[in-house]
């Protein structure tokens, strides 16, 4: 591949950048576009650039694709012999300019197609070098850099303020099942635990790898989160995260799986780690024991593959809701409301949410809907904490489970994909009272969403 | 609010308090102002700090007003109510502090002004 680029003026000399492998993270149906124009070499070779918001994290960097620009036709100066391509310097200072709006980092994409481990060309090195050595200088702060996909594989360089900084170490694919795209094929290991036996029997020989590489976090962790963590720690998680700023009340014991009353004012994590390690050791834990938003919690919930919200107000899920649609993270969300007369339960509803970046996020919808909102803030004005002496809700620990137990099979679909593309994304509600879990009516993507108009904005400007 | 009263706001804000960046998440969004540089009276600190201003309903409701978690009395507290929020991917500080609006002139500067009347309270 052959490549010309702007040459703009050099800024001064950055603090040179730690190597830090990347992570680049794509929405399916972004990345199908993606690969559709790539991948089709019917006259030649094709190229185009994503745009990417940015993450930090402790050991890698994450780039999340906002937006997809195929270097068009009348923008090629020659497809050469072969697969060579070339195109003109205005492109590139067009795909600069948009980079430096957007505050976004700059990737290459092209293909080599029926490579089962992609090796970069020395045209593809050199040409790469030298156009991100002057580009990520002038996007400073953030790593741009080029990739090359193969057959279920893929690999890339990156820059950063003019210098070399690190190796792709892999492209997730974010939709239903989640997909890696590693720099070797992703062969996941045939195997089984002797304890998942007959899991594995029943969702197939590569689900235990898959499961034992997955890091789970779990947002709320009383009547439905403890649940989830139990069923999530008997599946065979590699990793889960579990956030809660409270501790355990008289009142918990109806509902939280896992405490028992020699429990009362110990943290909620710390209840979740004892029952999950007693279930399996191996399965790392990490505690946060502090509500959502904390920085603790931010820089966790960067790297792990899905969110788990099980939270009792809108407020709380709306920031979740915001956090997973920047970083495209998928998100499970449940939630149960109980009405009584004062003798009789009237009603028992609840949803399961499934959010992944191509369907449509709690605040499309009417769960979180701006009059939702206002009228939880009314109720509850932010700024001010529960009244620890309020009434609380009324709560069933059998329904929450029901719902508990769909949130895991919902995870479980994301990462093995066992129920074969029939349940993916969506909204159930479910009626306690009749025991029914029902899909609700099919929500699209809603203009002018506020939380999507954050999607893949990474940690922003 | 059209482009060139967004842009006119962040100016404002600027000039009057040393530093203010348009953040909104795009166009369709209400405009969110970040102040970089604003200045605190003692014993807040530290002085200067950033702030988040959304201008939801402008002018006819006051903007929303955030400040760096960071910023506490002498005591380490914050203002009192606070609520921590996750906002354009960071977490920004919420507080209760009620004040009549609209009040003239009726300007981004003079709301900032009010919000800030709230540090006049040393605890």
């Amino acid at each position: 591949m052959r490549r010309r680029f702007a040459r703009r003026g050099v800024h001064g000399r950055a603090p040179v950048p730690e190597p830090r492998p990347v992570e680049l993270r794509i929405a399916a149906d972004l990345f199908a576009r993606v690969r559709g124009h790539v991948e089709d070499t019917r006259r030649g070779e094709e190229a185009g650039f994503l745009l990417c918001g940015l993450g930090r994290s402790p050991d890698h960097d994450l780039l999340v694709v906002r937006e997809w620009i195929p270097i068009p036709d009348d923008a090629i100066t020659s497809r050469g012999t072969g697969p060579m391509l070339a195109w003109s310097a205005d492109f590139n200072a067009r795909m600069l300019v948009r980079a430096d709006e957007l505050h976004a980092a700059l990737v290459l994409v092209h293909a080599h197609p029926g490579r089962r481990a992609p090796v970069p060309s020395l045209d593809d090195t050199r040409y790469a070098s030298q156009l991100f050595t002057i580009a990520s200088r002038m996007l400073p702060g953030r790593p741009s850099g080029a990739i090359i996909l193969g057959d279920g594989a893929a690999t890339g360089a990156f820059w950063q303020d003019g210098r070399r900084v690190g190796a792709l170490r892999r492209v997730r694919v974010v939709g239903v099942p989640l997909r890696n795209w590693l720099p070797q094929p992703d062969d996941a290991i045939d195997r089984a635990r002797p304890r998942l036996n007959r899991q594995t029997l029943a969702i197939g020989p590569r689900s235990d790898a898959l499961l034992a590489r997955a890091a789970v976090a779990v947002i709320g962790v009383c009547g439905g989160g403890s649940h989830v963590c139990q069923q999530l720690a008997h599946q065979g998680l590699g990793r889960l995260v579990v956030i809660d700023g409270d501790h355990v009340e008289e009142s918990n014991l109806s509902r939280m799986v896992g405490a028992t009353s020699k429990d009362l004012g110990a943290l909620k994590t710390t209840v979740m780690r004892r029952m999950i390690t007693a279930i399996d050791r191996s399965i790392a834990v990490q505690e946060i024991p502090k509500r959502f938003p904390c920085e603790d919690a931010i820089a966790a919930l960067k790297s792990v593959d899905v969110i788990v919200a099980c939270v009792d107000s809108f407020a709380a899920r709306e920031q979740i809701n915001l956090f997973c649609r920047r970083y495209l993270v998928p998100l499970v969300d449940i939630g149960m409301a109980i009405v009584t007369n004062g003798e009789q339960l009237v009603h028992a509803r609840g949803q399961l949410v499934v959010v992944t970046p191509d369907s449509a996020c709690l605040r499309c919808g009417p769960l979180l809907s701006d009059a939702a909102l206002a009228a939880e803030q009314i109720e509850r004005p932010r700024g001010y904490d529960r009244n620890p002496n309020a009434p609380g809700a009324p709560q069933v620990v059998s329904m929450n489970g029901t719902l508990a137990s769909e949130a895991a099979n919902a995870v479980l679909d994301l990462i093995t994909g066992y129920a074969g593309g029939v349940r993916g994304s969506g909204w159930w509600t479910y009626d306690g009272r009749r025991g029914d879990l029902t899909p609700f009516a099919s929500l699209a993507v809603r203009d002018g969403c506020p939380a999507c108009a954050e999607q893949a904005h990474g940690d922003g400007k | 609010m059209t482009p060139d009263a967004r842009q006119a706001i962040v100016q404002e804000l600027a000039a009057a308090f040393g530093g203010a960046e348009d953040v909104s998440p795009d166009a369709q969004q209400p405009l969110h102002v970040r102040l970089t540089g604003l200045q605190f009276m003692a014993p807040w600190h530290p002085s200067p700090a950033e702030a988040l201003l959304r201008f939801g309903g402008w002018p006819d409701v006051r903007p929303d007003f955030w400040i760096d978690p960071a910023v506490v009395n002498a005591s380490g507290q914050p203002p009192r109510n606070p609520t921590d929020e996750y906002i354009l991917g960071r977490v920004w500080r919420r507080f209760s502090f009620g004040f009549p609006w609209p009040a003239e002139p009726r300007t981004a500067t003079r709301a900032v002004q009010l919000w800030l009347t709230r540090f006049r309270e040393p605890t």
